[in-house]
């Protein structure tokens, strides 16, 4: 679905603050993949996704989304922004309309789409994203952050793209807010069939996501890989500056003391289950 | 004892103006916080923490009830300005606290408006820009700064007014990780050096685990009021509050569940591998 061949971007090139971004990336993520995306501030992954969405261009390199070449010219970058939608950090930010179904419908009806369509989306992005009907005519700002949020979302799901870019979905949201949009992506997600690119600080939260996870450092592709296969490596990521999940380093902390428990453990049902293994049998490697 | 923040029945309601409707937002909060504490108040989005921050420096006033900063009530109009000196806030955004093009500029913003002397004004802007590690960046433009760094600016700025209390609404709720941390350690520090007390909001349990005492507030009512490690290991009962516990609390307090012999009573990496290992070390022993 997405594919990157020598893909480098430099910052303000030729200028005195020239920061190169992007290094050389090479990567393919296939259609229907969840893939989270992890690295500290300045460690590209804002650039890779604005790339993704031809925000910008690469210095050099191919970007192929759904078998088009965007980097070629020739390229009508709108069919782009139509296929790779876009959900930027606080996107609550961007509501202006009157009521929440108009806002919903701004993407949509700048496609071309007859209205009876447009509605049509508009209403059925709000119902994934669980917004009930009688918000549709309310105004966008009566509601609160977590709702706000959904909409902003609804709004790019609305244009059917076939990807869908998130970055950071769940900053300043209190847990329980957090894992309500963490489930509602999901669940786009499966029902879908959409490919996913979340953006995020929180190694918890793209663990129990992703079907892999990129890891972006001082712009290079880190590692690529299963989450269990990232998190064998938690001496690294926290070289990088990225927060490992504490269980990680609990199981971690035991295996050194000398627990004979697997690498890789990301979540607390999974350390649960071998630590009670270990406990109730001794020897026993799970 | 020295309770430099006091709070009596405090009630306030807040009147919508379209529909006429009355909503309660903080009921009957009665609390003492002493100088030099540091409190984390924890609470999902729309439990009224923020609100009972905002009664601190009299942003705004109880509808019924009292709150004392440093011996001074908050409804007295007249003493506002000097509650205001009393108590510094630092807000969610750092962009939305900038003023200035420079940084050591945006720090003397408060003194210069406190009608502070010109030599007072250069001293307290050096020794501010110092105790958050900024002085190198002092003659720096802040947008060209990081968001923890922004965030450190802003804290200067109202450490620049030389307040008893500072209350963060928030204050790392925009930052990645490495920012998060260099507030923490921060306010940590201006705590424990400059015996400032501190009331920080936040949603983040790991930094919650830093504080003296939790605060956690809930439909506007105090549900809990305790050291951490009394606080965190009620699992089930901040999970029915939607809030989190550190995950090495949650992972004792399973396995406590699932019949072994462990308590809850943990917050870090390194005291519940300890307790783990006790348990293994027992498997061990007796086979």
């Amino acid at each position: 679905m997405i594919k990157l061949e020598n893909v480098s971007y430099t910052y303000m090139k030729g200028g005195p603050f020239e920061k190169k971004a992007l290094d050389n990336i090479n990567l393919e993520i296939g259609k229907g993949e969840f893939v989270g995306l992890i690295g500290h501030t300045g460690s590209g992954k804002s650039t890779l996704i604005q790339l993704l969405n031809g925000l910008i261009k690469p210095d050099c390199g191919r970007i192929m989304i759904d078998g088009t070449d965007i980097t070629d010219k020739n390229t009508k970058m709108r069919d782009i922004r139509f296929k790779v939608g876009l959900v930027m950090q606080y996107p609550e930010y961007q509501l202006f309309e009157e009521t929440v179904l108009k806002d919903i419908s701004f993407g949509p009806s700048n496609m071309g789409l007859d209205n009876d369509e447009v509605k049509h989306r508009a209403e059925f992005a709000a119902n994934l994203v669980g917004l009930p009907k009688e918000l549709l005519s309310k105004s966008p700002f009566d509601l609160s952050g977590g709702q706000k949020r959904r909409v902003a979302i609804a709004g790019v799901l609305a244009m059917e793209p076939k990807v869908l870019i998130l970055d950071e979905p769940t900053a300043g949201l209190d847990p329980a807010g957090r894992d309500e949009i963490l489930f509602k992506i999901k669940d786009m997600h499966e029902r879908m069939g959409l490919t996913v690119i979340l953006v995020s600080h929180s190694m918890e939260d793209v663990a129990k996501l992703a079907d892999r996870i990129l890891v972006m450092n001082k712009g290079n592709k880190e590692m690529f890989d299963t989450p269990e296969n990232i998190f064998r490596n938690s001496e690294r990521l926290t070289e990088i500056g990225l927060n490992v999940p504490q269980v990680t380093k609990i199981v971690d902390e035991l295996r050194r003391r000398g627990m004979p428990l697997k690498e890789g453990v990301y979540t607390i049902n999974d350390a649960l289950y071998c630590i009670k293994k270990a406990l109730s049998k001794g020897e026993e490697l799970c | 004892m020295d309770n430099i923040i006091r709070t009596e029945n405090l009630c306030f309601n807040y009147t919508d103006d379209e529909t006429g409707k009355t909503t309660c937002v903080l009921k009957d909060i009665s609390l003492e916080i002493k100088r030099g504490e540091f409190i984390a108040v924890l609470g999902h989005n729309g439990s009224g923490k923020s609100t009972f921050a905002k009664h601190l420096n009299a942003i705004l006033t109880p509808t019924s009830g009292k709150v004392w900063v440093g011996g001074v009530d908050t409804s007295d109009e007249k003493r506002l300005y000097d509650i205001r000196k009393m108590v510094g806030m630092v807000f969610q955004n750092p962009d939305n606290q900038m003023v200035a093009n420079i940084v050591e500029d945006d720090v003397a913003f408060a003194p210069e408006n406190l009608g502070v002397t010109r030599s007072e004004i250069r001293r307290r802007v050096d020794t501010a820009l110092a105790a958050v590690n900024m002085s190198e960046f002092a003659m720096h433009a802040p947008h060209m700064l990081s968001g923890g760094q922004k965030q450190r600016v802003a804290i200067a700025g109202v450490l620049a007014m030389e307040p008893e209390i500072i209350v963060l609404d928030e204050p790392t709720a925009m930052l990645d990780p490495n920012g998060r941390r260099e507030i923490i350690e921060t306010v940590k520090r201006l705590n424990k050096e400059k015996n400032m007390t501190v009331v920080m909001i936040t949603h983040y349990m790991e930094e919650a685990v830093e504080a003296d005492r939790v605060i956690v507030i809930d439909n506007g009512k105090i549900e809990m009021d305790a050291p951490p490690i009394e606080v965190f290991p009620k699992v089930e009962k901040m999970k029915s509050l939607g809030l989190d516990t550190p995950q090495a609390t949650e992972l004792a307090f399973l396995l406590g569940k699932n019949g072994f012999d462990i308590d809850s009573n943990v917050l870090s990496v390194g005291e519940c591998a300890d307790k783990i290992e006790q348990l293994w070390k027992k498997v061990m022993t007796n086979d």
